[in-house]
């Protein structure tokens, strides 16, 4: 497998919040499937801006928690997806999501998630977001040749793995001032 | 917005720090559960069966993009990846136009006040014809009673250009009024009317290209949140910094947005950025580091400059105690914008909303034509939005032009309110207006005071907005897709061409078709024809001597033409007042009568001292500023309702015989307003607002629903207030409520209310702050009002 990503680079957001409108409009979603955080300044730190899609992680916690087996991650490029026949409504995998990126669509019952806009990689796309993003601030690809390229550039990864989930969509820490 | 998610905050944490993270400890599971997310029924957006190239109706970026059509319905826009300024990238606004179209609180019928204003009720629909029918009876009326410089007509800024600035302009010269003015006397006007004076042309040098604007090795962005107002464009220059290849420094009271992206963060005193430009330049010539071969050839004015400097003692150290900002820190940056060639300054509305907006922007215009920043791409100081190159217009035979008599009453539309209600020095009797006066311009109980002063007054737009429950008629506008035509144009100079996509809805027409038929009931028919309707048909009619043809819009993959484009074959031009372009269609590399800029000339000395000030940038605030801290400010010698004088300063900013307003620069002998111990300083709330309009969008509207009123901890904590409190801010005019949001990225003295609420808005109520700007308050030369440097009180509501 060769596992997808998007590459969040938090030096490059500016904080317009264009990802989570486009979000909205290509998935037909009222709310955003991804949000932008934002983190005022203390204590003399800069203002930053944190996007947080889901993580597709390699162990996604959804999917363990999931007693239907609804959540699957896809063998061929590790995005994880939602078998909404096999969706019972539980929300377990909200709870267990360490990341908070789970939803849940009310009206039909079922739990709704960032697919990285699957139906567009069908098309040989990118997700929406990461082709609109005006600061430039997200990329996306295979995540080992995203963080060679992070690697090489100087960056340095933020270590986002608290939870154990091993979580593929990753990010470049702000540059020391 | 403000608050954050509990269950995240840790995991959040990682993302401020710039040190080495090691694993975190997150919450436990039971701790840590969130409250779902409800996404609503999700479906992919569905492929279009038709992608058609536009351009973006909301701010001067002016960005191309592929709007996804479906069975006749658009379902997406994306970025134009053939656009040189975007790159396919696109912001919150370009893409929420798609909720502008198909949303359920558009005006939908034209509609007649039959009731008292201020209630909904009070309006009932009635039909086109009797709608325009009885405009036209009541326009023709106040011509013959009041004469025509009694109608006064405001088209604003960011509606489709052919009937904005081509069809009103046509009306005016049939009508005879002198009174028609865009947004520009509340935009940046001041940077207009700056470069106009000295560079002899309103546009700044550069493109939003990665070869020009996107190019330099140095920014410093004076009053301009560029995050927020130019997205695309800051994207670039944030990436280029990111890269390592440039160092950006903001100069702003608080962290926006734009100075949380910024190497070096200058939070000013509100007022005061004309000092740090004095500074600037007197350091550099103290150190012998401005350009004398350039100045030699290029530059009139220099050693009268030179002098005034000196002899006012702009120095360094005077700038901290006037601005904040350290004077070692001031050297440092003179030096280093001295030394580096590609190096820009940009300023915009923060800088044009002062009583000092204009003669700020010329010192800042000076700082770089002393050190040699003009000429070649990646350089020079620019204003945003300073306006639209000439496209053209249809022709109106000269026998049938109507010449206004009487002067015209200042540049600003805020000018007009005090004739509306006093009659003096004439009466204004009939008012058209688009846009959001009762949002935007100050004091904005007097303006609601002057409508019921009126014989008529007609308002157009597509959402129901304060304006549509005050004035007489409001006629409901089809906007971008539905209409077809040209955007307005972007700071760079480009408009972009907008087919007709979609039928317009409801019973809404396009402004084009408004206009032309309101021509028609005037009796103007063989002017106002009906093919005209046709976007295609009348850009060819208004494009015929220029090279704003559809043909060559058309022709382009991003759909847009960059002006000057003074003849049907001229080519486009990027950068400007380069040796070999200067501007197309103008004289000189700089379209000064000197063919140089003009720091100083007897003729400007002549045309500046009439009204009491100088060409010279001799140092003033805005007014209740300068009471508060004793410094200089204007005191105004004529009123709104007086002669005045007739400005000289044609070319600059004079629109033919227009009224000017004396001033005195007055140096006060002590501080007043000891009560008063808060700046109150203004600006977008985010980068999903632009105006009232994009609150009727939720998607936006949710992104910063709330007036908040930034504050610093430690007032907060002396006034006894967390954020989410409501607290008042209370100015010399008066109060308005907003919600604090404690935060350190602000000057302890300084408050920051965002403009664009208003209380008439569907998802959240909010007084408009600009209730208690001073609407009488006003730049001498650009007559822009004040909106940025307020004093106030704050208290816990």
């Amino acid at each position: 497998m060769s596992q997808l990503a998007i590459m969040v680079d938090l030096e490059r957001c500016i904080g317009c919040r264009s990802c989570e409108i486009s979000c909205k409009l290509e998935n037909g979603a009222e709310k955003a499937r991804n949000k932008i955080i934002r983190l005022d300044p203390r204590e003399g730190s800069r203002l930053s801006f944190m996007f947080m899609p889901c993580m597709h992680c390699e162990t996604p916690a959804c999917s363990q928690a999931c007693p239907t087996g609804a959540i699957f991650k896809r063998a061929e490029d590790g995005v994880v997806l939602i078998d909404e026949g096999k969706c019972i409504g539980c929300r377990y995998c909200s709870w267990a999501c360490p990341y908070g990126a789970m939803g849940f669509d009310a009206e039909r019952m079922v739990a709704d998630k960032c697919t990285y806009c699957a139906h567009r990689l069908a098309r040989g796309e990118t997700p929406s977001c990461v082709s609109k993003c005006p600061g430039h601030a997200l990329s996306f690809g295979k995540v080992d040749a995203l963080s060679a390229q992070a690697k090489s550039e100087g960056r340095q990864i933020l270590d986002t793995n608290a939870g154990r989930t091993n979580p593929s969509t990753f990010y470049l820490a702000r540059l020391g001032k | 917005m403000i608050e954050m998610e509990l269950t995240r905050r840790t995991f959040l944490k990682v993302a401020g720090a710039s040190a080495a993270v090691a694993g975190l400890p997150l919450s436990s599971g039971a701790e840590a559960a969130p409250v779902a997310t409800t996404f609503g029924a999700a479906g992919a957006a569905p492929v279009p069966d038709q992608v058609v190239t536009a351009g973006c109706p909301f701010c001067q970026s002016t960005c191309s993009m592929k709007v996804h059509v479906r069975e006749g319905r658009i379902v997406n826009v994306y970025g134009n990846p053939d656009d040189p300024v975007t790159e396919g990238r696109l912001c919150p606004k370009g893409q929420a136009s798609v909720d502008m179209l198909y949303n359920k609180y558009r005006l939908k019928s034209p509609l007649k006040r039959v009731g008292p204003r201020g209630k909904p009720e009070s309006y009932q629909e009635i039909s086109w014809d009797q709608a325009l029918t009885e405009i036209a009876d009541k326009l023709k009326a106040v011509s013959v009673k009041h004469g025509p410089e009694a109608l006064a007509w405001w088209v604003g800024g960011r509606s489709e250009s052919q009937a904005r600035a081509g069809l009103t302009g046509t009306f005016q010269k049939l009508y005879g009024t002198p009174h028609r003015e865009g947004t520009g006397p509340f935009c940046n006007l001041a940077g207009t009317t700056a470069s106009n004076s000295i560079l002899g042309h309103n546009n700044p040098p550069w493109t939003y290209t990665r070869d020009d604007f996107g190019g330099a090795d140095w920014y410093m962005l004076v009053g301009a949140n560029m995050a927020a107002c130019k997205v695309v464009a800051f994207g670039k220059v944030n990436d280029r910094r990111v890269m390592g290849k440039a160092k950006i420094i903001a100069v702003d009271p608080r962290m926006s947005e734009t100075a949380g992206a910024a190497d070096l963060w200058l939070p000013i005193k509100p007022s005061t950025d004309m000092a740090l430009a004095l500074a600037m330049m007197h350091h550099i010539i103290e150190k012998d580091l401005h350009n004398k071969a350039f100045i030699e050839k290029k530059v009139l004015g220099f050693d009268k400059l030179k002098a005034f400097l000196a002899e006012k003692q702009y120095t360094p150290e005077w700038a901290e105690k006037v601005t904040g900002i350290p004077a070692a820190i001031i050297k440092e940056i003179s030096e280093e914008y001295a030394r580096t060639e590609k190096a820009v300054i940009m300023g915009n509305a923060g800088l044009s909303h002062h009583t000092n907006g204009h003669i700020t922007h010329r010192t800042f215009h000076m700082l770089a034509a002393i050190t040699g920043h003009y000429g070649k791409p990646s350089m020079g100081y620019g204003c945003g939005n300073t306006g639209a190159t000439p496209m053209g217009s249809i022709s109106v035979p000269e026998d049938r032009v109507v010449k206004p008599k009487r002067q015209r009453l200042g540049r600003s539309p805020a000018a007009w309110v005090e004739p509306m209600i006093t009659g003096k020095p004439y009466p204004i009797k009939a008012f058209i207006s688009t846009s959001n006066p009762l949002v935007q311009w100050g004091d904005i109980q007097r303006a609601m005071t002057a409508l019921d002063n009126l014989d008529v007054s007609v308002y157009y737009s597509m959402f129901p907005s304060i304006e549509t429950q005050y004035f007489d008629y409001i006629l409901p506008v089809s906007p971008w897709a539905e209409s077809g035509g040209v955007t307005p144009v972007s700071d760079e100079r480009r408009n972009i061409f907008v087919p007709h996509i979609i039928q317009p809805q409801h019973q809404a027409w396009p402004e084009r078709w408004i206009f032309i038929e309101l021509g028609k009931k005037m009796g103007w028919g063989d002017i106002f024809k009906d093919e005209y309707k046709d976007a295609i048909v009348l850009q060819r009619a208004m494009a015929k001597k220029t090279g704003f043809s559809p043909e060559r819009f058309l022709a382009k993959k991003d759909a847009a033409l960059r002006g000057p484009l003074p003849k049907p074959d001229s080519p486009e031009v990027g950068t400007l007042y380069t040796e070999a372009h200067g501007v197309p269609g103008k004289k000189g590399q700089f379209p000064r009568p000197s063919g140089k800029i003009e720091i100083w000339t007897e003729v400007l000395e002549k045309m500046y001292a009439a009204q009491g000030i100088s060409p010279l940038p001799e140092f003033y605030v805005d007014p209740e500023i300068g009471m508060k801290d004793g410094l200089p400010y204007l005191e105004y010698l004529d009123s709104d309702s007086d002669v005045g004088i007739t400005s000289l300063m044609k070319g600059i900013v004079a629109v033919g015989n227009m009224r000017a307003r004396r001033v005195k620069i007055k140096y006060p002998e002590k501080p007043e307003l000891a009560d008063f111990d808060m700046y109150l300083t203004s600006g977008r709330p985010s980068a999903a607002h632009f105006g009232d309009g994009t609150h009727w969008i939720q998607s936006l509207n949710d992104q910063a629903p709330d007036q908040f009123c930034l504050i610093h901890p430690d007032k907060a904590a002396r006034i006894g207030v967390v954020t989410g409190d409501t607290v008042k801010v209370e100015g010399l005019k008066g109060a308005v409520l907003a919600k604090a949001w404690v935060y350190e990225g602000i000057r302890k003295d300084t408050v920051f209310v965002p403009n664009t609420y208003s209380d008439r808005q569907p998802f959240a109520q909010w007084k408009s702050l600009n209730f208690i700007v001073d609407k009488d308050k006003r730049c001498p030369v650009s007559d822009q009002i004040n909106y940025k440097a307020l004093v106030c009180k704050v208290t816990k509501a």
